[in-house]
């Protein structure tokens, strides 16, 4: 039988969700592979969220935010870029590809886009095959290393740092892409990977 | 617009014509004839069965022509109403007379009636706000362009239409002569603007920002585009757009022309213009494009509007208003806003609404809530809500819209099996009255406890569900929306059977989320209806009159001995009215209402409290008063700027504001036969980077009173862009026509004042001579722009953020205009940003409008999402407090420590904070990360079956 993905995708009600609304009033037909969470903010998402979702189940994880710049809630869509950015790093850091997630920008009449995006993700997931395929991960292998993802994400200091680098930004007034890619960089990367080492070995 | 739609107290009547008005402000009757929609509004579920064999192809007019529709449709799918009508002038059955009746057969909600005729209604209305819009420019004019005769020439709706992913083309650029991507575009400015020819002297003031954003656009789709713009002046009267502007130029390689074509013609595939170069040169371009920028026309029938409503038009028929009162039409009671007032931006437009609506509130203060509706609910049934999870599960048919797709039934006996689930349920329209009514009794027979409905989308159906709950005595958060219609059966229709599936999971992973949604009660938090206005100049006081017209008390502070502030200084206006009186006139009838409280020389020390419920601390003459008040207009204002540069003496070299003063004062040295002003003394990239918006107009007005004065005088205007928008125009040309000089620089050749002795020397560029003159004039008068009061000390009280120059930022650009990021802070006038007077006066009226709002309600109703702190794990980090979007977190002392409380009236439940706790210490009612998780968890049908099997093992 053909792979067909089963992807997660949490949208914010402003936009990707108003637009998954529109492309049904279109009626612009695409494949089932995806289940939609509905959020009022993609600011809402969570990091270990993310892992929860592979971890129960799903081979990608999208989300859809705002445009830059257009949130609701002014920055929340900011917010989850850096969440996102820092998920992606642990997925890295676990071996996952990091095109399991993706996160895409977008506005409420935007129906077209939102189509074209997914039928691209899907491909990407497909590509990349069933989850732990890479990794040749059994599904006890898959629930023990996800499960330390998510304790990472779990993790009061992480869960800190985390926060202060998203007060200093906010701070800067400076929530650009390139900022936040930096910041991460500078301040996160490094504590993501020992933090990763110290609950995989607890754990394993 | 949806918003709108659902308040209880508006009633939105579409396909409406007013037939007459009669009586006088306050009890107006209007006699209006509603057109058939020949579609029952009530029974249509716009499930698009009809469009699909309407028989009757047309052109699709929001789509300017450029794609086909059916006779029956809808224009967009985020209209309101949400019901199809149809198109008489399409349909075959009405215009043709052919019995064709297709669309009669497939409606399933049996809601099209083609026996609908016309009918007539009187209505009751104690204000009349027109907002009847602007047209684009007619094809009469686009066709001297070769608009129509060539092809590839379009104009900037048709542009907008192309460029629009949910346009006719799906976002995709393509000209009409062979559907190619075009290579070299060009936009001509100033289309149907500026041109006498047309007798169109106006500017329609938005095209240029209009073409800019286009340009940027195309550019980001298409980077290998190469666009030219054709400009005169490049106008748009907003502080942030030069910086637009000149990002554009160099991030996307913008080239922009001051020039205006001549010929336009084609030549085999491609479109040629002829221009006269900045050099003086010919020159002979070849485009594949060539977008018209078009102006903004008056209604087409206005002559026919302005004998309706009784009311004066102004000399380009835009309707007449006074720029002291610049939303009130020449008919009391009647007010005015948006383009049909005169060209403008859509956060203008949105002001002005504001603005009526604050007029209006002050008309009808006496019969306020007379006619308002109100709900009201039974009690909730508490034993019900605390008890186990029981959860009812219904699922629509949609007529055949789900059913046609999805098995239905399978989903029913799906969802009986999943945990808790007590009851699950079909129907063919859930949200029909009649089935409603049964959710309500089967809640009450079965003990049901949490409610799903798996329908269509909760952007529209969530709150009929919701108050169906309130009715039943059920608290309507303990309810969820699976989408199985537009997300699932519309788009999945090829794989009816994976589609079948996919709601099957969508539900059970809404039935895990239902398990955990909890009770929500709102707070009501009481209200002071009283307002604080901070700034006592010409926007504070306008401000603070209006709310107190509105019957509502109001302290006004202002730092200085007088009030009045900035506009104390500008003697006159260029429209001529007399700005003195009136603002003499305003402080008058503000110091003696007794609603209002004036405190001069004063000086905020300290706020607490939030919306509804501030507490300040003032200093008035070394003593302190508090006062209480539920919001805050910011009106702090601004001041002239004195730019470095240029060696000001008050004498020899001085700024318009000094004019003005020497005009007003008659001192005006006979001697003075020569004068030069420098437009953007300072501005716009020399010392401050942005365009102050007034001093163009000020400069007009200075040298037009000057001529009047001593007709020989010679005026020298020194410019970049003349920014005349709108109807100021008009003095643009008249002071041409009265040969003041205009020349124009560059600006990176800016002008430069030279004091030799008792003489003065400019130096400037000259762009159409090429070459540098040297000017010997009396007085140079520097149009020196406007720099917003300091403003650190409320910055850091109020928290709401300012730009890098100081001004206070809104909460949204376009469409919240005088709204910050926190509920029940306005801003308006100079401190905001640099404006003209009608722009502050609407503005300060805006304002008013919006604390009214507030000031009206006895409590404010937290919302039903919102933030929660759980005390026992908040560490009190204080990280939430400080990325909140809203101010909404507080830190507080619990025992010594510190802890996060969530200021509940404030919270907009975005959830931000939650995802940030480092301890998981703040949830989100509705969206919890239980519930979330849960629904998570479910995602993997695996899991809950084995739950299933566990239960049934356990029974």
């Amino acid at each position: 039988m053909k792979f067909e993905p089963s992807i997660l995708s949490f949208m914010c009600h402003w936009c990707g969700y108003t637009s998954a609304d529109a492309a049904g009033v279109f009626r612009i037909i695409h494949p089932p592979y995806y289940k939609t969470i509905r959020i009022l903010c993609t600011g809402r998402v969570d990091p270990f969220f993310i892992f929860e979702a592979f971890k129960y189940g799903a081979e990608g994880v999208i989300i859809y935010g705002c445009r830059l710049g257009e949130c609701k809630y002014s920055d929340g869509n900011l917010q989850v870029l850096l969440i996102g950015e820092s998920a992606k790093t642990i997925l890295e850091e676990s071996g996952i590809n990091e095109n399991s997630l993706k996160l895409e920008w977008i506005s409420s009449t935007e129906s077209v886009k939102l189509v074209k995006d997914l039928n691209q993700f899907f491909e990407t997931i497909k590509n990349i095959g069933p989850f732990g395929n890479e990794t040749n991960w059994n599904e006890k292998d898959k629930f023990l290393y996800l499960d330390c993802a998510s304790k990472v994400c779990q993790d009061a200091k992480i869960g800190v740092l985390l926060g202060n680098i998203s007060k200093k930004l906010k701070n800067l007034r400076d929530l650009s892409y390139s900022a936040i890619k930096q910041k991460i960089e500078e301040k996160i990367v490094n504590k993501l990977k020992l933090k990763w080492v110290e609950i995989e070995e607890k754990n394993l | 617009m949806a918003e709108a739609w659902r308040s209880p107290n508006i009633e939105i009547l579409t396909l409406t014509e007013v037939v007459n008005i009669k009586g006088k402000p306050g009890n107006f009757t209007v006699n209006l004839k509603i057109n058939p929609r020949y579609i029952d509004s009530e029974k249509c579920r716009a499930c698009g069965e009809c469009l699909e064999y309407c028989q009757a192809i047309t052109l699709d007019w929001f789509n300017r022509y450029l794609s086909f529709t059916k006779a029956i449709h809808l224009d967009f799918p985020q209209s309101i109403p949400l019901t199809y009508y149809i198109d008489r002038n399409a349909c075959l059955k009405l215009f043709q007379r052919i019995n064709c009746e297709m669309c009669i057969s497939v409606c399933d909600s049996k809601a099209i009636n083609f026996n609908q005729k016309p009918t007539y209604r009187k209505i009751q209305v104690g204000a009349i706000i027109l907002a009847l819009g602007s047209e684009p420019t007619s094809f009469k004019i686009l066709e001297n362009y070769g608009y129509g005769k060539y092809k590839d020439i379009l104009d900037s709706i048709e542009l907008e239409r192309l460029i629009d992913v949910s346009g006719p083309t799906e976002g995709n650029l393509i000209r009409e002569s062979d559907f190619k991507v075009p290579q070299k575009i060009a936009f001509i400015q100033c289309v149907g603007s500026r041109d006498l020819r047309y007798e169109k002297p106006y500017c329609s003031s938005i095209c240029c920002a209009v073409s800019i954003k286009q340009a940027i656009l195309i550019k980001e789709h298409y980077p290998s585009s190469e666009i030219t713009l054709f400009y005169i002046d490049i106008r748009a009267p907003v502080k942030e757009f030069d910086k637009v502007l000149e990002e554009a130029v160099s991030k996307y390689n913008l080239k922009i022309v001051k020039s205006r074509p001549g010929k336009i013609y084609r030549e085999k595939d491609k479109i040629s213009i002829h221009y006269i170069d900045e050099k003086g040169k010919l020159q002979k371009e070849l485009f594949d494009m060539v977008i018209l920028a078009s102006g903004l026309s008056p209604p087409e029938d206005v002559e026919k509007i302005a004998k309706n409503f009784k009311i004066e038009l102004n000399e380009f028929n835009f309707a007449k208003t006074n720029p002291l009162n610049p939303v009130e039409t020449t008919q009391s009671g009647i007010y005015v806003i948006g383009s049909f007032q005169g060209p403008k931006d859509i956060h203008e437009s949105v002001i002005q609404a504001s603005a009526a609506a604050a007029y209006a509130s002050e008309l009808l203060k006496d019969s306020r809530f007379s006619v308002i509706m109100e709900k009201l609910y039974p009690p909730e049934n508490k034993e019900l809500i605390n008890s186990k999870p029981r959860i009812g599960v219904f699922i629509c048919y949609c007529g055949s819209n789900i059913a046609g797709v999805i098995d239905v039934e399978t989903l029913k006996d799906y969802a009986q099996k999943l945990p808790n689930v007590i009851l699950a349920e079909t129907s063919m329209f859930t949200c029909s009255e009649d089935f409603l009514n049964k959710i309500k009794e089967k809640i009450k027979t079965y003990k049901l406890n949490r409610i799903v409905v798996a329908a269509c989308t909760p952007r529209t159906h969530e709150v009929i569900f919701k108050n169906t709950l309130k009715e039943a005595g059920l608290n309507p958060a303990l309810f969820e929306m699976v989408n199985i219609r537009e997300q699932c059966s519309w788009v999945h229709s090829d794989v009816p059977e994976k589609a079948t599936k996919k709601a099957k999971d969508l539900i059970r992973m809404a039935v895990a989320k239902a398990q955990k949604l909890n009770r929500v009660i709102p707070q009501f938090v009481p209200v002071i209806s009283s307002a604080l206005v901070i700034g006592g100049g010409l926007a504070g006081l306008t401000s603070a009159l209006s709310i107190a017209d509105q019957g509502f008390k109001v302290y006004l502070i202002e730092k200085e001995k007088e009030l009045g502030g900035i506009f104390k200084k500008f003697k006159f206006l260029i429209t001529g009215e007399n700005l003195q009186t009136y603002l003499n006139d305003l402080i008058t009838k503000v110091k003696n209402h007794p609603n209002i409280k004036v405190y001069t020389e004063a000086y905020l020390e300290d706020i607490s409290g939030y919306t509804g419920n501030y507490k300040s601390l003032i200093k008035v003459n070394n003593n302190y008063e508090t006062i209480n008040h539920a919001v805050i207009v910011i009106a702090t204002g601004a001041k002239e700027y004195r730019p470095s540069k240029y060696p000001i003496d008050g004498k020899k070299v001085i700024t318009q504001f000094d004019l003005e003063e020497i005009i007003s004062k008659n001192n005006l040295k006979n001697k003075i036969k020569k004068v030069v002003m420098i437009q953007c003394a300072g501005s716009r990239g020399e010392e401050l980077n942005y365009c102050s918006k007034i001093c163009c107009i000020q400069a007009i007005k200075n040298a037009l009173l000057l001529k009047k004065i001593n007709p020989q005088i010679d005026i020298y205007i020194l410019y970049r862009d003349m920014r005349t928008y709108g109807f100021y125009e008009k003095y643009f040309l008249e002071a041409r026509k009265n040969r003041v000089k205009f020349i124009r620089f560059y600006d990176k050749k800016r002008p430069k004042v030279i004091l030799k002795g008792k003489k003065i020397k400019v130096k400037v560029y000259d762009t159409i001579l090429c070459k540098e003159l040297e000017l010997y004039p009396d007085l140079v008068v520097l149009s020196a722009g406007i720099v917003p009061e300091n403003q650190d000390h409320l910055i850091k009280l109020f928290k709401i953020p300012a730009d890098e120059n100081g001004f206070f930022t809104e909460a949204h650009i376009k469409i919240r205009p005088v709204e910050t990021s926190t509920d029940g802070i306005f801003i308006c006038g100079l401190a905001h940003r640099p404006n003209n007077l009608p722009e502050i006066i609407a503005e300060a009226k805006a304002c008013a409008a919006k604390a009214c709002t507030f000031l009206v309600k006895e409590f404010i109703e937290t919302s039903l999402i919102t933030a929660e702190v759980d005390m026992t794990k908040c560490i009190g980090c204080s990280i939430c407090k400080e990325i909140c979007p809203f101010s909404a977190i507080e830190i507080i002392k619990v025992n010594k420590k510190k802890k996060a409380q969530v200021i509940k009236t404030v919270c907009k439940g975005c959830g931000i904070c939650a995802s940030h706790c480092p301890v998981f210490a703040i949830d989100v009612e509705g969206f919890s990360n239980d519930a979330l998780l849960d629904q998570i968890k479910a995602f993997k049908s695996g899991d809950l079956e084995e739950q299933i099997k566990e239960q049934k093992e356990m029974m």
